[in-house]
């Protein structure tokens, strides 16, 4: 075995001239490690600051809250056990309701969709609410008064001293409160937040049966026992329908969100992270086996394989160590370059106080990332190196390794890939099944596009020598000739097309499925809260505008109390409210029921018979993901739990339900009967096509019933949208980093495969061919890569686009094909143009200098 | 080591798919220490795939090869290397020396490999000695191939191995320089056995022994005096 001297020796030599290509490795590497280190520092600072302001998050240390009021019932226990230890508390309310500005300001609308905040005195424990004009927080509870957010006092023009009607309380606007990051008044709402005195509530008469208020008290507890209380009580709030949130849980609806989102970066990332290391491994593989003579020479001369491999090794390395470590440097840096553009990107958005800092563990744990992704992908050439017959010096064997040991080093390259993509996304997402779902993806999607190198360069033996013109007929042979560079181009240009073919299609479909304006399949009016002694009246009023798509549903608010007289298991259902999943609601939350005699066009029967007219015994429609969630079969019997009185109903039938048709949908359907005595609302849906129709429709609805929440869904899509385009807008940072890898990949592969093309160009300048005859050749060749490869990543785009958007939004997919085609022609151009560049290169050297060399 | 050579009952077959082509065909031989034998014959005779199987290069189909008493074709691919490193040096027809090293650095890289640091310092000796010690710090691309050559010549001597195989190495030289290598190759390797193959018939006179191959046998041997310099 040779010294670690002489290896390093050897290995620096070999860089010699192989400045370019490694260079290109360098490059390649180090963007994807940036990508993957930029995301993890960003990440890293969100959630860091997210659970540190936890308190002042929540103004608490501890939050209960219900939909039944906490001061009397199981609940009172709760909030009595927690005074006895000397706890502080605040009661509180959250509930939707109508803001109409009183008098007469023609220019403005009357009424806005609010989230109303009513807390009492002591709130927020920790942290502060800020307002303009200042100060005016503590003027709160002294007369009926509200601080409301700074959308409402533009929407609604109001100003300090305005009055407002909230229910039948009229109240001065104090002014409003600053969203300041960090602070409680920071939470994402699909309204806009107000903040009232909890002691003027029932002035606002819209604590009515039937209305969806959050009861809540928040306590500030001694010595920070929050979470020690919520382990000893976890049990008895169960029970009591009472849902326990600690400060290290706050915004656990927005961490949630950010880990989606930063799983989902995160996947991006590591896609960028790939092809840098896909890059480096065909740089790699190019460069060594251009380097196989050397190899075979060093055998000769008495190395090992061993002795092959480490020399090789060191160099891939050496190229690793370096990209990574810029790669992550620039990667630790980035995110507080971008800093000042923070806002643009949706930092606003968020609720904590972000401070983006350079993380250290990001910073090696990305340059590791880099590291072992190199390794992985470049063990299959430094295996076939290493085991280079020393024959070969000889010319008696074209292949570096006999058949069966090149079957064990694909074998061992494959699964080192294979086992470094799967490794670094359980590593970098934590889910072993977001893992394996996202290798399985690669793994698809970088087989097909292999497939397709071969089948192309099937194609290119067989149809290259019959076509008629010279330069074609080179350029299509130049596919399959030694040291094409076939594979690694097409999965280049494919892969990358494949990552943001699948962004714009993810995208345009979010932004279409929003688009409520312009759909008119679509309801975008809806009234909620409608008491039934006001059916009749609101009835009228909506149809003297539109009947569009008109419809009235019952909503009975109920909880599961048992199946077949078993109680629902909760015993699994997760602590945090952070890890709690679909599933885990769908144990403990409560439902609205509703009753009619048909199925909406938004639903499709999936098991059992939907009841005809009014069926002598109670009967019952489950969604089929909650009767599969809680284990519940056809015939069945559901007890429900109306406002404590129990309500037994057979199942009957299963449905699935098309969500984003935006009917009043109901998990559980009822047949008519028993039910229909129950304490109920109304919910009313309607297509009104005007905006300022909507508006004044609104207004009236308000003035009459001042208890009625009315949603318009359009406006409401605009602050989703508003987020989705964030997001895009970060997404498309990370896609042209991507982009750019590819591009880097793409001209190291072009770079790798210019000295064999050299020697052939000079062979055929010899022989008579011009100048522009290379260039054709040349740029033929990598035209036809490029449209392979966007052709192919494209279908890929829109298949994983078809498959993925209707599963996660329950929605079509859009597939933008102008966008994908201004793509396409880009990447194909691009192609094309570096193919001349390289012809032209190629074609004004003089041939002796390239016949020379070697 | 002495450099004693034994060939035993050689074959090798190449397989293309369904075909088999055997190019050598039972070879026996001796070659004894500091021995000067070439083995002519027409291309595909077999000649460069003996001295391949020689070297320990290639793996023969059947038969063995010894030198000094070890068994090679019976040794493990590291164990084959360590050999070939140690005791056989070898001169190819097109050079083969390594592009992106310089001329000394292509000489010393043998004792590099085998870590000898007294090996390696004789590697600016044995340039000066075939006449390139102002070519040191040259890459190969800016000799010409005289001095290529010569380079490989004084890489293959620096381990002073026992055994030196010569495949054609005047073969791509004009008359002038191939002399030189060859006067150089007697010179330097007087102490090991030295095996040439050529088609070159002035070249294989000066041998001592002339192995005459034919369809992967030996055809004819010609025997000659010693004429070795220390022979």
């Amino acid at each position: 075995m040779i010294s670690l001297r002489v290896a390093i020796g050897l290995a620096r030599a070999e860089t010699r001239r192989a400045r370019g290509t490694l260079l290109f490795c360098v490059l390649a590497i180090a963007l994807g490690v940036l990508a993957i280190t930029a995301i993890r520092t960003l990440t890293r600072s969100l959630r860091e600051d997210i659970e540190a302001q936890g308190q002042t998050l929540l103004g608490a240390d501890l939050l209960l809250d219900s939909s039944q009021p906490l001061d009397q019932g199981p609940g009172r226990a709760l909030v009595d056990d927690l005074t006895a230890q000397g706890a502080r508390v605040a009661p509180a309310l959250r509930f939707y309701s109508m803001l109409v500005r009183a008098g007469d300001k023609a220019a403005s609308p009357a009424t806005q969709l609010v989230r109303v905040r009513a807390v009492g005195d002591g709130f927020p424990f920790y942290g502060a609410i800020q307002s303009m004009p200042p100060d005016q927080w503590a003027q709160l509870g002294r007369e009926p008064s509200v601080l409301v957010d700074p959308s409402v006092t533009r929407r609604l023009g109001l100003a300090p001293g305005d009055r407002v009607r909230l229910g039948q309380l009229e109240a001065v606007v104090l002014g409003q409160f600053v969203r300041t990051a960090g602070s409680p008044a920071a939470e994402f709402s699909m309204a806009p937040y107000l903040f009232l005195h909890e002691r003027f509530v029932p002035a606002t008469g819209l604590l009515t049966t039937g209305s969806r208020i959050q009861y809540e008290r928040l306590f500030a507890l001694p010595a920070a026992r929050a979470e020690s209380w919520k382990e000893q009580h976890w049990d008895a709030a169960l029970a009591a329908h009472v849902n326990v949130r600690t400060s290290q849980e706050a915004a656990a609806s927005v961490r949630r969100f950010l880990t989606r989102l930063s799983r989902f970066m995160t996947l991006v990332g590591l896609v960028t992270l790939f092809l840098g290391a896909l890059g480096i491994g065909s740089a790699l593989h190019a460069f060594m086996r251009s380097r196989l003579d050397h190899a075979a020479i060093l055998r000769c001369l008495g190395a090992t394989s061993r002795d092959v491999f480490a020399v090789y090794a060191l160099l891939a390395l050496g190229s690793a160590a370096l990209g990574s470590g810029l790669g992550a440097s620039a990667g630790t840096l980035l995110p507080l370059a971008l800093a000042s553009a923070s806002k643009g990107l949706g930092a606003e958005l968020l609720p904590a106080e972000i401070t983006l800092r350079p993380s250290l563990s990001a910073l090696l744990q990305g340059a590791l990332a880099g590291i072992v992704a190199t390794i992985a992908f470049t063990l299959l050439p430094l295996l076939r190196t290493a085991g280079v017959s020393p024959l070969r010096v000889l010319g008696r064997t074209a292949t570096a390794l006999p058949p069966a040991r090149s079957r064990r080093a694909l074998l061992l390259g494959a699964g080192a890939a294979i086992a470094c993509v799967f490794g670094l996304s359980a590593a970098e997402t934590g889910s072993l099944r977001v893992a394996l779902l996202f290798s399985a993806s690669i793994g698809a999607a970088l087989g097909v596009l292999f497939a397709l190198a071969r089948v192309v360069r099937a194609f290119a033996k067989l149809a290259g020598p019959r076509l008629p013109s010279f330069r074609l007929r080179q350029g299509v042979a130049n596919l399959e000739r030694p040291g094409n560079q076939t594979s690694a181009v097409i999965v280049a240009i494919g892969l990358g097309f494949v990552l943001l073919g699948t962004l714009l299609i993810v995208q345009r479909s979010l932004e279409q499925l929003l688009a409520i304006e312009q759909r008119a399949e679509l309801p975008n009016l809806f009234v909620i809260d409608i008491q039934p002694d006001e059916q009749p009246d609101v009835e009228a009023r909506l149809r003297a505008t539109s009947s569009e798509l008109l419809s009235f549903s019952p909503m009975i608010s109920a909880r599961i109390s048992a199946v077949n007289g078993r109680s629902v298991d909760q015993s699994n259902v997760a602590r945090d409210d952070v890890q709690r999943g679909w599933e885990d609601r769908m144990r403990t939350r409560e439902y609205f029921v509703s009753y009619r005699t048909e199925l909406l066009p938004s639903e499709t029967l999936t098991g059992g018979e939907f009841w005809s007219g009014r069926p002598a015994q109670q009967e019952a429609s489950l969604d089929t993901g909650l009767a599969r969630t809680l284990g519940i079969g056809l015939g069945d019997t559901l007890r429900l739990d109306i406002g404590g009185l129990p309500l037994d109903a057979r199942v009957t039938s299963f449905r699935d339900i098309r969500w984003q048709a935006l009917r009043p949908n109901a998990m559980i359907l009822l047949s008519p009967g028993e039910i229909e005595a129950a304490p109920k609302m109304f919910v009313a849906s309607l297509r009104v096509a005007a905006a300022a129709q909507r508006e004044a429709l609104q207004s009236e609805l308000v003035a009459r019933h001042p208890n009625l929440t009315v949603v318009d869904a359009a406006e409401a899509a605009q602050t989703v949208l508003g987020i989705v385009e964030r997001v895009a807008r970060v997404l498309t940072v990370l896609g042209t980093v991507a982009l750019a890898v590819g591009a880097i990949i793409l001209a190291g592969a072009v770079a790798a495969g210019r000295f064999a093309r050299q020697r052939e160009a000079m062979l055929f300048k010899v022989l008579g061919a011009s100048r522009a005859d290379l260039r054709w050749i040349l740029g033929a060749e990598y035209a036809l890569l490029a449209l392979l490869g966007t052709l192919t990543g494209w279908l890929l785009a829109e298949a994983i686009g078809r498959l993925a958007v209707p599963r996660l939004f329950e929605a079509s997919a859009v597939v933008p094909y102008r966008a994908l085609g201004a793509l396409a022609l880009c990447a194909l151009g691009l192609n094309t143009l570096v193919g001349a560049l390289v012809g032209r290169r190629v074609s004004d050297q003089p041939p002796l200098a390239i016949l020379r060399e070697e | 080591m002495s450099g004693r050579i034994e060939v035993r009952a050689l074959g090798r077959d190449y397989r293309d798919g369904k075909h088999s082509l055997t190019v050598l065909d039972g070879v026996d031989l001796v070659i004894e220490p500091r021995e000067f034998v070439a083995i002519t014959g027409p291309s595909g005779s077999g000649k460069s795939t003996l001295l391949g199987l020689m070297a320990g290069l290639d793996r023969p189909t059947r038969g063995e090869v010894a030198i000094d008493g070890t068994t090679i074709t019976a040794l493990s691919e590291d164990a084959l290397s360590a050999f070939r490193g140690r005791h056989i040096g070898f001169v190819f027809q097109s050079f083969q020396l390594i592009p992106t090293l310089t001329a000394l650095e292509n000489v010393r890289v043998p004792a590099e490999i085998l870590g000898d640091a007294a090996l390696a310092a004789r590697a600016s000796e044995l340039l000066a000695r075939v006449g390139l010690a102002d070519r040191a710090s040259h890459y190969p691309s800016q000799l010409s191939g005289g001095e290529m050559q010569r380079v490989a010549l004084a890489r293959a001597s620096i381990t002073r191995p026992s055994v030196l195989l010569a495949d054609e190495p005047t073969g791509n030289l004009d008359a002038a320089a191939g002399e030189r290598v060859l006067e150089l190759l007697l010179e330097t390797c007087a102490e090991s056995t030295l095996v040439l193959v050529t088609h070159n018939a002035e070249l294989a006179a000066r041998a001592e022994r002339e192995l005459c191959m034919r369809h992967g046998r030996i055809d004819r041997v010609i025997e000659r005096a010693r004429r070795r310099p220390g022979a």
